[in-house]
């Protein structure tokens, strides 16, 4: 850090950058999907 | 945390508004490294991408950036006289290399040095004119930003309403 010279102190300095303020975004979630039913098949009606 | 002393708490920011600094770049020297930006370190391992109007600071050491103990952080000086006369006038391209210099506003957590600061987020907002044919036209039309005489940082500050650490 020689060519700056010695730290002097800390601040903090806004605004900041929009997307990176505050909480990130909650992950995006995939809808779950219900597995696909088979249709319904006909019941045998005896002859 | 390390040795410097904090600035205001994390709920109360001590600034509202960019901080004026003054930084040189390396001009991107390939096609290849043409395609990330025209801005790099000088150390040719990090970028100003192009696109991203924001340049955020990162360090692998896992620490609060800029560190107290650490160089991490985007490096600017207070002023361009403060920069030439530490660094000298960047040689046009003498070592393989080309450089400009120019404008960055800093925000998010910043250290004060003696001659200048390291930031944790920083946008480029002009590039200095000079005597070095650089492509200074696409440069600034790249990074959506103005050309300005090195004379004229002074007004550029006050006309943008910028901070000058150096003037507190």
């Amino acid at each position: 850090m020689a060519p700056l010279g010695k730290p002097k102190r800390r601040i903090r300095v806004e605004p900041l950058p929009e997307p990176r303020r505050g909480q990130p975004l909650p992950e995006r979630r995939e809808p779950v999907r219900e597995p696909a039913r088979e249709p319904a098949k006909p019941e045998k009606v005896p002859a | 945390m390390g040795d410097v002393p904090h600035g205001a708490p994390d709920a109360a920011p001590d600034y509202l508004g960019l901080v004026a600094g003054v930084r040189s770049w390396r001009v991107a020297n390939t096609m290849w490294a043409r395609m990330g930006g025209y801005l790099w370190s000088w150390s040719m391992l990090d970028c100003w991408r192009k696109g991203e109007e924001w340049k955020e600071a990162e360090c692998r050491s896992g620490h609060r950036i800029p560190g107290d103990s650490c160089g991490c952080g985007i490096w600017a000086f207070f002023d361009h006289d403060t920069m030439t006369e530490t660094l000298g006038t960047p040689s046009g391209g003498a070592d393989g290399y080309e450089y400009v210099s120019g404008i960055i506003g800093a925000g998010g957590d910043i250290v004060v040095h003696e001659l200048g600061f390291r930031a944790q987020y920083a946008k480029v907002l002009g590039i200095f004119s000079d005597e070095w044919p650089t492509p200074k036209d696409e440069i600034a039309e790249s990074y959506n930003c103005t050309i300005i005489a090195p004379e004229d940082y002074d007004a550029f500050c006050v006309e943008r309403g910028l901070i000058r650490l150096d003037q507190q």
